[in-house]
């Protein structure tokens, strides 16, 4: 990186504690072509008032502060942000509250989509979409689940298997024709 | 005359400097148009509409006996005036004039292609010339000015223009929808807090707080210039009064305007109150922001002006048919008037001036930031009104759930301006600055208030605002805090209010506890505006307020001849710019009538009225109501008021027995154009 050396001296705890500034080499300009491609067009609307994060449930939980998201895309700050948009709800809280009109679960969605094409899905996602092809839903079923189930005189299952299955049929007809499978890289069959 | 063989045309081409020279080969162009039958010379110019283009002009229509012109050059909407004014000064009738537009059409929008740029214009000049021998010489028709003016709108805007008008001894009708004149500004009376000492010690002598950012007092500055104007015999004010219909066009617009009844003798009432004061009835006070209470018959607050009751309808027992006389018992004078009625007034004037300023927006209607829903979220306003020492609640600033003095105090800024999902999004630019006025006024009663301000960027532009913002922090000790609260919430109990907000310079959630939270609402059009507008025939801006002609170069006309805008009417201001603007509506208002009569431009259509057969399809379709039905003795025949007609043309494709003409555009000179286009080389 191409930031200047520090020329003075610092005590060896310092140096661990140094905040690295942000150098122009770390700022990709072009990233917003690739978010504007994604469907996250309007991310130069915003004027950075804050509002979006005073709303979002997530904000408040985590350091993950959806109008600093936005402020780095606008930079173009692509390292740092790709790490970024699982932590959202897609509430879209935040776009009801924008006064500027901006949509910024919309720029998370297509951060997703860069994030799985060019670093592939994580782990999680594959484990999801495997689940969401096989079983029908994204959360597997406990085996102790099924049991307390039984136990308490329900249905060994929660839902109809018949149905369930053409209905799997008809995900995965999707899945294949968007070429979601490929994407994630899970296996479908033939 | 034969004009297409006897025409002599002469052709002038403009190179624009390299504004047109660098595209389009003028010099090819010039001698291209030399070889067109029936022109007598062409000749290029760097500059046409300069000093020393013109008169070259003139001396070449001179010299050369040309019966015709034809310029080619840029938009006619900037240059078609001077160059008609020209050929009449050379001598030739103004409608002898064609102007081909070689710039716009061609060498800014071929500025890659200069060979075809060059070509079109040759085009171009070719139609030009072949139109130029079918005009005819037409006189524009004399239109007498009326020298009286109507300004709607009785604010700090339309009152000074009035009064300017006056004073240069023009009769001006000042019409006002409200009881009372001075508009917004003459409810922000926050000076009386000094001048009838305010609780809670000032702590400068010089405490004033009207309008920012002298803080000089809005009421002690008004007050003088509406007595002014309410003694001024050249001055009609119409108050409760509301124009219904305007028709007619610049120099003479004939006007209707609805005046409400007072039920109140304007001429007896001396303002005493005693008739209020017997008044059984209860209300809460609109002018007040429902802060205070009134009567049926009453004074919208204090310092109105002129100070005269007035009787709300609705309200009083007597006008709901119910047995009562209280006030006019009480009454010295016998001023109240239960006769009073509604009344149609007619004007006849030269010239209009709309300042009918602004609102503050309500944020209920997007029922966000809690207010109205819960009591201590107030807007900027209603503050204004506590702040009056005349005012609701005496100069003191209260909570309105419990009427006690808050002790933490946050304002919001940006509420419904910047907002794209409220508006256009536009920016206000005042409420930065009535936010730290208010701010200060508080800090001077109250000096141990807790304020904080919520804003998305201060705007603070103009001279003396920036260091009246320093002011605000440093020596107020107001805090500024970054960022657009996102929800407020109530505590049941306490009536406090909770701001969430990103403190968007930390990257921090805050959650801060406030007695009294702030709106700092946007300024909207006032109610009416569009209506008026249409009425009008004005344009609006998409933020609704009314367009000016030229953003840069005509501030306060409009698209209408005659019809001038100033004030909040025109978009966001304050005091000094609403007024300088005022003055300047007022100044071409004068310069306009001043002539008594205008040459209108022979733009006009006409009617050939053996061919008319009165189906009045016309009367439907024009836009500007030129067309009327005139009895003749063949019968209904229609009629084009030539100083109405702007030319559109729109009645003339519209008549079935093809009997209107547009004098610019006869089927001869467009088809000679089409002609010229069609012909081979
Ligand atoms: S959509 Fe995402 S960023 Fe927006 S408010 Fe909901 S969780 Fe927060
Ligand atoms: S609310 Fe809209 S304008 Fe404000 S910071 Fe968030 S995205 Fe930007
Ligand atoms: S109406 Fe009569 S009593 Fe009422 S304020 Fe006027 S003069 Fe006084
Ligand atoms: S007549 Fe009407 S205004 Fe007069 S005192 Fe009775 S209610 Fe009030």
């Amino acid at each position: 990186m191409g930031h200047a050396k520090k020329e003075f001296i610092i005590s060896e705890k310092e140096r661990l504690l140094e905040e690295v500034p942000i150098v122009d080499e770390e700022c990709d300009r072009d990233f917003i072509k690739a978010i504007i491609e994604m469907g996250g067009g309007d991310v130069q609307v915003c004027l950075q008032c804050g509002n979006c994060t005073g709303v979002c449930p997530v904000s408040l939980k985590t350091e993950n502060k959806i109008r600093n998201i936005i402020k780095m895309c606008q930079m173009g700050l692509k390292e740092k942000v790709l790490s970024t948009p699982w932590v959202c709800a897609t509430c879209h809280r935040c776009y009801e509250h924008c006064p500027a009109g901006m949509n910024p679960a919309e720029l998370i969605v297509a951060l997703r989509h860069i994030v799985v094409r060019e670093l592939g899905p994580p782990p999680f996602v594959v484990s999801i979409s495997n689940n969401v092809a096989n079983l029908g839903q994204a959360i597997e079923i406990s085996d102790k689940i099924l049991d307390l189930r039984k136990k308490i005189g329900l249905n060994e299952k929660p839902f109809d298997e018949r149905y369930r299955s053409k209905a799997i049929m008809d995900i995965r007809t999707i899945m294949r024709a968007t070429g979601y499978d490929k994407l994630i890289g899970i296996d479908l069959g033939d | 005359m034969n004009s297409q063989t006897d025409a002599k045309v002469g052709v002038f081409i403009c190179k624009c400097g390299a504004n047109i020279n660098s595209v389009v080969d003028c010099e090819n162009v010039r001698g291209y148009a030399s070889q067109l039958p029936g022109v007598t010379f062409s000749i290029c110019n760097d500059y046409l509409c300069s000093p020393d283009g013109l008169s070259q002009m003139r001396e070449e229509i001179r010299k050369s006996g040309v019966t015709s012109v034809v310029v080619a050059a840029c938009t006619p909407r900037i240059c078609e005036k001077i160059f008609r004014d020209n050929i009449e000064k050379a001598g030739l009738n103004r409608n002898m004039l064609h102007i081909t537009n070689i710039r716009e059409q061609c060498s800014w929008v071929h500025a890659n292609e200069p060979f075809k740029a060059t070509e079109k214009a040759k085009n171009l000049v070719k139609m030009g010339v072949s139109r130029a021998k079918t005009l005819v010489p037409a006189e524009g028709v004399d239109v007498e000015l009326k020298q009286e003016v109507l300004v709607i709108g009785g604010g700090v805007a339309g009152v000074e223009a009035a009064y300017k008008l006056a004073e240069l001894g023009f009769k001006v009708h000042l019409v006002e929808r409200k009881p009372m004149l001075g508009g917004n500004m003459a409810a922000m009376f926050t000076c009386l807090l000094w001048c009838h000492e305010a609780p809670g010690k000032p702590q400068s002598l010089n405490f004033r707080f009207g309008t920012f950012p002298a803080c000089d007092c809005s009421g002690c500055t008004i007050m003088p210039k509406l007595n002014d104007v309410i003694t001024h015999p050249n001055i009609n004010i119409l108050l409760l009064s509301e124009v219904k219909e305007i028709v007619g066009h610049v120099g003479n617009f004939r006007v209707k305007v609805l005046k409400k009844p007072r039920y109140v003798d304007e001429k007896k009432c001396v303002g005493c109150g005693n008739c209020a004061v017997v008044c059984p009835v209860v209300k809460k006070n609109e002018y007040d922001y429902g802060l205070s209470e009134r009567k049926a018959i009453f004074m919208p607050y204090q310092q109105a002006l002129p100070r005269k009751y007035v009787i709300d309808k609705e309200a009083c027992l007597r006008l709901k048919g119910q047995e009562c006389s209280a006030c006019l018992e009480a009454c010295e004078f016998e001023a109240p008037n239960f006769e009073d009625h509604e009344q149609e007034i007619d004007l006849e004037v030269g010239a209009i001036i709309v300042a009918t300023g602004f609102e503050p927006y309500k944020p209920r209607i997007h029922g966000y930031l809690g207010y109205q829903e819960y009591d201590n979220v107030i807007t900027i306003m209603e503050l204004e009104r506590m702040l009056d020492k005349a005012g609701p609640t005496g100069g003191i600033v209260v909570r309105p759930s419990d009427r006690k003095i808050p002790k933490k105090i946050a304002f919001i800024q940006c509420v419904g301006s910047r907002n794209r999902k409220i508006n256009a999004g536009y920016c206000s630019k005042v409420c930065c600055m009535y936010t730290m006025k208010n701010a200060q006024a508080i800090k001077e009663v109250h000096p141990e208030t807790d304020i904080t301000v919520y804003y998305i960027d201060i705007r603070a532009v103009g001279k003396g605002v920036e260091e009246f913002f320093h002011r605000t922090r440093e020596d107020y000790g107001v805090e500024y805090t970054r960022g657009r609260p996102a929800r407020i919430i109530e505590d049941k109990e306490t009536k406090n209010l909770i701001v969430r907000a990103e403190e968007t310079l930390l990257n921090k959630i805050t959650e801060r506890m406030y007695d009294l939270v702030v709106l700092s609402v946007s300024l909207v059009p006032s109610e009416g505006t569009q209506e008026l507008a249409s009425m009008l025939r004005l344009r609006t801006s998409p933020d609704g307020f009314i367009q000016e002609a030229h953003t840069r170069m005509k501030p306060v006309e409009t698209s209408m001849e005659g019809i001038f805008v100033c004030g909040c009417a025109q978009g966001p201001k304050d005091v000094p710019e609403s007024l300088a603007q005022a003055r300047a509506a007022a100044l071409e208002v004068a310069v306009l009538l001043s002539k008594k009569v205008a040459k209108a431009e022979s733009l006009n259509a006409f009617i050939e009225t053996e061919k008319c057969i009165g189906c009045g399809l016309c009367i439907d379709i024009c836009p500007y109501g030129a067309p009327t039905p005139v009895m003749t003795e063949s019968g209904m025949k229609m009629k084009i008021t030539e100083a109405l007609c702007k030319g559109c043309g729109t009645c003339v494709v519209s008549c079935p027995a093809k009997a209107i003409h547009a004098r610019q555009f006869t089927d001869d000179q467009i088809f000679s154009e089409i002609k010229a286009a069609l012909e081979a080389e």
